[in-house]
């Protein structure tokens, strides 16, 4: 075990005591470093939506506080425990949302560890990253660039994974044509920049507000639904010449859901990523058959999946607007989440 | 061009309207377009859709009625049209559902021709196999084998294929299990055999003990009754060890799917093949997501799935029981499928 810097005994942290209670900015101990273990110096954490789900207990999960939320944290490594072989102190790492999984079930050995059986969540089963120091599992936190901006790499650690998993899982393929379903958000804006490195064409689908957001992101075409109304697949429909080759539905409703199934191209593929509180998917068995279209769950990514996600990042291809903000302003960060009124994503300073 | 003796009427099971009677009538023999065919049917399988169009219960129509319904026809080649060069009189060919398309947009050009949009449907827009004399394009016709016998490659046309390309849509490898509900039935019947003939492990699921001797028989591993099992649910993911990687669901009734996204194997894939009335999916978006399901509806199949689907059956690798019945005798065969009786497939003998 080796350490540089001088480590604390204690450190400020957001905590929630009970589920929807208040959320307080409080000193608690630095964790421990276990022998498998990193304790990452957080220098920045973004704030995703899953982490206000998991406040308000939205989530079908045992919830139980006292809890520190948080899974996108970008910073420097500064203990690594006895048996850590693959990062060293100084290293800059990510804690992502699987903080630790066992790499010895059936998901992990196929490269599936986000849905090992065992698989443990940061900002859920374990502290989380709105705190100045975190742990993670060594083989799987996130190897990140030497010198990488670390406030623009924390938002990959989540929203960038996900939705580049998600665009793979779609299945859709350069020149073709993807819809995403609020594509001015974190996750959105992320997943426009993504779907054009990726050299896919990209209709964003968000409130009118967004389209200038969205456009100057890069996507091609920009509709509002609540504008389209009843026409709204015969817009998309006529835009696309045929329907959008995949949806990826990051929008935090059922009802964009129903509607991709009728817009997506024959034998196209909708992509559910957001978990909006008891969502339902509701779709006509004929049409689904009948039009052979595909729709599937994607939910994180892989390490293999993160460190790709990053290295587009490294190369310059994923630009998106983020606001730095200290811990402190979490719980407005959270209300503004609820409303939508967040474009880009928002990163707390953990030093500010 | 050799010319066989043609007939001018024919004998064939008329539909007038949206659930009329049905009555053999005379009826004149059809002409082939210059790039049809005109087959001399020996022998039609009866589809569970024939039944669905019959009494309008799904969104295709004949357009001008009085028609002809079914499309599982075997027969052999009798005239051609001047502009086919791909069968000559006498050959065996097959009068399957998808009988032309356009073979020019985007589906057609990637091998998806049944997912055309503007495609002709045998019993379906056009008429059918249950006429002694029956029309297709020289382009959407399988070749039949000299072999193989008439009556048995009948239902490989629709209930064969069908399957046969559900199976594969599962992403299900050899060694893995499948579950298959309404494994008794006809379609399901014919899954079981390919299901075997590809290397994979079947999980039948039906209801009785006539269903669970048949669908062993035919090779399935295990065999689960949701009317006697207490916990459906339960009982799969114990037998097969933590839920079967694929599902392919041809029961017509809800309850089977609702089973199914609980023990399908985390990462598995649910492939929808039967379409009851008004179905809808109802499933759950948190489940859905985290368990990285996918869900596909799957139409048929394409010409290449056809020639493939014929090829495992002209090996021996297919073998179903069928019942022969006579054309009048099919609405007698509809209420027996109504109920659920027939296992294996209705055949109807139009050879004499």
């Amino acid at each position: 075990m080796s350490t540089t810097e001088e480590i604390p005994k204690m450190q400020k942290a957001a905590v929630f005591d009970e589920v929807g209670g208040p959320i307080n900015i409080k000193e608690i101990p630095v964790p421990e470093c276990g022998p498998d273990d990193i304790l990452v110096k957080i220098k920045y954490s973004g704030v995703c939506h899953t982490d206000l789900h998991v406040w308000l207990g939205d989530f079908p999960v045992e919830t139980k506080g006292p809890l520190v939320g948080g899974h996108e944290g970008a910073g420097v490594v500064v203990k690594a425990g006895a048996n850590v072989t693959n990062f060293k102190v100084g290293d800059y790492a990510g804690i992502k949302w699987i903080n630790s999984t066992c790499l010895a079930c059936e998901q992990c050995k196929r490269g599936f560890e986000t849905t090992c059986s065992k698989a443990v969540n940061s900002g859920l089963g374990v502290n989380g990253t709105f705190q100045q120091y975190c742990i993670g599992k060594a083989t799987e936190a996130a190897s990140l660039p030497k010198d990488i901006d670390l406030a623009k790499a924390a938002p990959i650690l989540c929203a960038g994974v996900t939705v580049y998993k998600a665009l793979r899982e779609s299945n859709v393929y350069s020149g073709q044509i993807v819809a995403i379903t609020g594509a001015g958000g974190g996750l959105g804006s992320l997943a426009i920049q993504y779907a054009k490195a990726m050299g896919l064409r990209v209709l964003a689908i968000d409130m009118a507000e967004k389209e200038e957001h969205c456009k100057k992101l890069g996507a091609e075409f920009f509709v509002d639904p609540i504008k389209a109304g009843d026409n709204l697949v015969k817009i998309i429909q006529d835009l696309t010449n045929g329907g959008p080759h995949a949806v990826i539905n990051i929008a935090t409703s059922d009802k964009p859901i129903a509607q991709a199934c009728e817009y997506v191209r024959t034998k196209g593929t909708v992509v559910l990523v957001s978990l909006p509180k008891d969502g339902k998917v509701n779709a006509d068995v004929f049409w689904m058959v009948f039009r052979a279209l595909t729709v599937k769950g994607s939910y994180v990514g892989s390490r293999q999946d993160a460190d790709e996600a990053i290295d587009f990042l490294k190369r310059g291809l994923i630009d998106f607007p983020y606001e730095i903000l200290p811990l402190e302003s979490l719980p407005s960060v959270y209300d503004r989440m609820r409303k939508g009124t967040i474009s880009g994503r928002v990163v707390l300073d953990l030093w500010k | 061009m050799p010319e066989l003796n043609i007939p001018k009427t024919q004998r064939a099971l008329i539909c007038d309207e949206v659930g009329s009677p049905l009555k053999v009538r005379e009826i004149p023999v059809p002409e082939p377009g210059p790039d049809e065919l005109l087959v001399k049917i020996h022998f039609s399988g009866v589809c569970h859709s024939d039944m669905h169009i019959w009494l309008g219960e799904v969104p295709i129509k004949f357009p001008s009625p009085p028609a002809v319904g079914g499309h599982e026809g075997s027969g052999v080649v009798v005239k051609v049209g001047e502009n086919v060069t791909n069968f000559k009189v006498g050959d065996r060919a097959g009068v399957k559902w998808i009988n032309g398309t356009c073979l020019n947009c985007d589906k057609c050009k990637l091998g998806f021709e049944e997912s055309c949009a503007t495609t002709l449907y045998t019993g379906g827009t056009r008429n059918g196999t249950f006429q002694e004399y029956a029309l297709i394009k020289a382009s959407e016709a399988p070749h039949i084998p000299d072999n193989v016998d008439m009556a048995k490659v009948a239902p490989v046309l629709c209930a064969g294929l069908t399957v046969y390309r559900a199976l594969k849509d599962t992403n299900v490898r050899a060694g893995q299990i499948v579950a298959i509900t309404g494994a008794g039935g006809g379609l399901g019947s014919m899954a079981i055999q390919y299901a075997k003939a590809i290397g994979m492990r079947v999980l039948a699921l039906d209801i009785g003990p006539e269903k669970e001797k048949h669908c062993k028989k035919l090779g399935a591993e295990f065999f689960v009754d949701p009317t006697v099992e207490a916990n459906v649910v339960e009982k799969v993911l114990t037998l097969t060890k933590g839920g079967p990687h694929g599902v392919v669901h041809i029961a017509t009734s809800e309850k089977p799917l609702e089973d199914a996204f609980k023990y399908v194997r985390t990462r598995g894939t649910i492939v929808i093949v039967s379409l009851p009335k008004d179905a809808t999916l109802v499933t759950d978006i948190f489940s859905l997501v985290l368990r990285v399901i996918t869900i596909k509806g799957s139409y048929v199949g394409s010409r290449a799935d056809m020639d493939e689907a014929i090829d495992f059956f002209a090996r021996g690798l297919i073998d179903i029981p069928i019942e022969i019945y006579a054309l009048e005798d099919i609405p007698k065969v509809y209420d027996r499928l109504h109920k659920g009786d027939i296992r294996g497939r209705a055949v109807i003998d139009l050879s004499k």
